[in-house]
């Protein structure tokens, strides 16, 4: 990728990221509420938040995180399988975002219900909160960002493989050059 | 993400100096599979503790009807009086 290209890719896989992370955050304290009140108006209130959280916010930016994010790596030095941390990164992405759309089944259940006139105040207290997907999400999306700015080190073999052919490929240019 | 250049150095990033023996594997990235090990053991132990239910059925409660297009499914009481 060109370096005006690599920037703007990288823009776009940041906002993103961090976009999705920043969803979460909103998603969790609706989620939160959910769990500590037993006011019927705040629970309706905040299922339909977390309804359209999850379905328009939290849904699109997810799978924009992990495209942009594949596209970064292919398009960089990095790779998508070379380094232990982008490969890590990736399988936890992949994971969350397939969490989370088997979780929107349940999400869109409870946002129905409370959109429903029909449903009794009991019911909706009894129709239980997110939290530990929500939770959960946030702490995989945090240790994800965690893996990307440090950047731990470690070749996979592949990477490792890739490495040495560029090695040694550089060392037959040198070679040819000299004589 | 990656950082401001988005390329690794060529040498020393890695900590893998040249040899012909491949780098072993990093002793974080052995301690997150022994995490992820850990938290999908949990996770299936919940579900099985939870008697299998998982998704929108545990937040229905017995003898309701799933279907929300029936108001008529929450007015009524679950047992005849």
């Amino acid at each position: 990728m060109r370096p005006g290209l690599r920037n703007l890719a990288l823009t776009v896989h940041i906002a993103c990221s961090v976009g999705w992370i920043g969803a979460v955050a909103a998603y969790l304290v609706l989620d939160l509420t959910v769990a500590t009140t037993s006011n019927a108006q705040t629970l309706r209130a905040s299922y339909l938040g977390m309804g359209l959280i999850a379905e328009s916010v939290i849904r699109p930016l997810a799978f924009a995180a992990l495209l942009t994010g594949i596209v970064q790596s292919l398009g960089t030095k990095w790779g998508l399988f070379r380094h232990y941390w982008v490969l890590i990164s990736l399988l936890i992405t992949v994971f969350a975002v397939t969490v989370l759309q088997l979780e929107l089944s349940t999400i869109r259940y409870l946002a129905e219900a409370a959109a429903n006139p029909g449903t009794l105040d009991g019911r909706l207290r009894a129709l239980g909160n997110t939290l530990v997907h929500s939770a959960g999400g946030m702490v995989v999306l945090l240790v994800v960002t965690f893996l990307n700015v440090y950047k731990p080190r470690g070749l996979t073999r592949y990477g490792w493989r890739k490495q040495q052919e560029a090695r040694r490929r550089k060392l037959e240019q040198r070679g040819v050059l000299q004589r | 993400m990656s950082d401001e250049s988005g390329y690794p150095k060529t040498s020393g990033r890695d900590g893998a100096p040249e040899r012909d023996v491949p780098p072993s594997t990093p002793s974080w990235v052995k301690a997150f599979g022994i995490a992820a090990i850990v938290l999908v053991l949990l996770i299936l132990i919940l579900i099985f503790v939870g008697g299998g239910k998982h998704g929108p059925g545990r937040h229905m409660g017995a003898g309701t009807s799933s279907r929300l297009a029936a108001p008529a499914a929450y007015l009524l009481p679950d047992k005849p009086l």
